[in-house]
């Protein structure tokens, strides 16, 4: 009896194992399939489009790096500069509203979540009037500023939830040291409430690092390319040279490196940052 | 007398603090919305206001196939989507709480992460020119050979390209939800589990009357989070099937056309209109949404 229990427990843990074993190949098998493609040679992967490269081949990887380095660079530079700037910004805006009482505040704060509910596209036309009238067109900053205030609104959401949890007389006592409002914010809030700020820096960064759509209508020019806009041109212009793919391919994998390196130093705020953030909403 | 308390209590630096946010918000996200309002009753081209045309850019928009074509398009994306994506989810969420080894568990919720670090355009591109990659080089026409089913031209086939729309990402588990539903069955407590257990429920029982229930709350967040994002993301249209092969609107939704009326042809006067009809529907489901939230609570 014990032994048929014991199976049955067995039984199941291997079912659920199994299925999760399918569900992770069935994941993995296209980003599988991109690695391998990187490292081949075009006549290989026309003949054997499926198996592992005959010659393991890093000329498409240091092709791709020489084609997409100056746009791994802009993307990083908006992205970090988007970062700090909603983290700043949106800690600065959550604080006021923690720490001090002033008129309107509850309408002042409501005025700002109900951006929340205007979705980006909607806007899409009169941003780009906008951002065209201030003669940001071509310029990393008309993709940066907007990008920033989209952002604000959640970010004040997510931090002023959290601000609200530290204690008030931690922060009177600081007050009652002589610190200013600014030394109160800069080193009790702030080093108090590290985790909710990581979680923040990890969305604004993945959010920053995929954005497609915008950079694709604000910068024109082709030095200020952003790394997805990169990609696409990239692909599409090597497939006309040579009728491959295997240096998009490698730059696919080379794009996708950095938020990789992010999780492996830092997987454990990377995942309160995955989920926390959607949880508080 | 309260009016005295309040001039006491005042602090009024907090506007210096909110003045980084507001320099911002006022030019970037509340003219914004004014100005769509405004476009959308003339007939901008994106120069100027234009002329006003009061309501002809909505009654042209409510009296066009396409934009019925579109909407159909999105409900069907949006609905099946959000099944499937959440079944998904769901079941991977439980398949990892109910590892009884927790290391191995921790390991693969470890492994599922990694798939959310492709940045969202290169899945997008490897679907393309991988997975369902015309010829005999892709993945998808590889696994229909198995059954003897000639190439497919997927994305690009006007009766196939919504499905491969909806396929893409199958099997549709990396993402940061599956994250939030294992949290959420991890926080049941653990007592509850054991009482079902000693009652004599069996696997599917505890997940049907306890898990579901209490992951509500997270359901209800990827519902209202997968309607207003569905409307929005139009990624996969830019990049790869456009609005559809030839001129079927197979593929088209609203927040594209918008897109396609302001970029390609310059009518942001129309495409305004589109923009606030979107918004509409947003605030509608938000509202309901809401409303809903409190009369449960």
């Amino acid at each position: 009896m014990e032994f048929v229990k014991f199976m049955r427990k067995y039984y199941v843990q291997i079912i659920l194992t199994l299925i999760i074993l399918i569900l992770l190949f069935l994941s993995f098998y296209p980003l599988y399939m991109l690695l391998i493609k990187s490292f081949k040679t075009i006549s290989d992967d026309q003949t054997n489009p499926f198996g592992l490269p005959k010659i393991w081949s890093f000329e498409n990887y240091e092709y791709a790096w020489i084609v997409i380095k100056p746009y791994l660079f802009n993307s990083l530079y908006i992205t970090i500069i988007e970062t700090i700037g909603i983290v700043f910004i949106g800690s600065l805006t959550a604080f006021a509203f923690v720490r001090f009482e002033f008129p309107y505040k509850n309408i002042i704060f409501y005025l700002i979540i109900s951006l929340l509910m205007i979705p980006g596209i909607v806007t899409i036309t009169s941003q780009y009037e906008l951002v065209n009238r201030l003669g940001l067109v071509n310029n990393h900053w008309g993709v940066i500023l907007p990008a920033i205030s989209g952002s604000i609104p959640f970010a004040t959401f997510l931090l002023k939830t959290s601000f609200s949890g530290v204690s008030t007389e931690l922060l009177d006592a600081a007050t009652i040291d002589g610190a200013s409002d600014f030394q109160v914010y800069r080193h009790v809030m702030i080093p108090i409430s590290k985790p909710i700020l990581w979680t923040l820096v990890i969305i604004s960064f993945i959010g920053g690092w995929n954005d497609y759509l915008w950079p694709s209508l604000v910068l024109l020019q082709e030095n200020l390319h952003t790394l997805p806009i990169a990609l696409v041109n990239f692909t599409s212009s090597y497939y006309g040279m040579t009728g491959g793919y295997g240096a998009p391919f490698a730059a696919y994998v080379i794009s996708s490196l950095p938020l990789l390196i992010i999780f492996l130093l830092a997987s454990k705020q990377f995942i309160t940052g995955l989920t926390s953030g959607s949880i508080k909403m | 007398m309260r009016k005295n308390q309040h001039k006491t209590k005042y602090q009024y630096q907090a506007f210096l603090w909110l003045l980084p946010s507001f320099s911002l918000l006022l030019v970037f996200s509340y003219y914004p919305p004014i100005r769509t309002l405004i476009f959308s009753f003339t007939n901008s081209n994106g120069a100027g206001v234009g002329k006003f045309i009061f309501l002809d850019n909505y009654i042209e928009l409510f009296t066009s196939q396409t934009f019925y074509r579109s909407v159909f398009n999105v409900v069907i994306f949006i609905i099946v989507g959000m099944i499937v994506g959440n079944f998904a989810t769901i079941l991977l969420a439980e398949l990892l709480f109910n590892l009884k080894s927790k290391i191995t568990s921790s390991l693969f919720r470890y492994l599922f992460i990694i798939p959310i670090l492709v940045p969202s355009v290169v899945i997008i591109l490897i679907w393309q020119y991988i997975v369902f990659a015309g010829g005999d080089s892709g993945i998808a026409n590889r696994v229909i050979g198995f059954f003897n089913i000639g190439n497919q031209n997927w994305y690009f086939d006007p009766k196939l390209a919504p499905i491969s729309i909806i396929l893409t990402g199958f099997p549709w588990v990396a993402g940061t939800s599956f994250l939030i539903y294992l949290a959420g069955l991890q926080s049941i407590p653990h007592s509850v589990i054991e009482a079902s257990k000693l009652d004599g429920a069996n696997l599917f029982q505890r997940i049907l009357k306890i898990d579901l229930p209490l992951l509500k709350g997270q359901i209800k967040y990827f519902v209202v989070m997968g309607l207003i994002g569905g409307l929005q993301n139009i990624n996969m249209q830019v990049l790869v099937t456009g609005s559809g092969p030839g001129t079927t609107n197979a593929t088209n939704v609203p927040a594209f056309m918008l897109y396609e009326e302001a970029f390609t042809y310059d009518r942001y006067g129309y495409a305004s209109a589109i923009g606030m009809v979107i918004f509409f529907i947003t605030l509608i489901i938000t509202i309901f949404n809401m409303k809903k939230l409190k009369g449960n609570d």
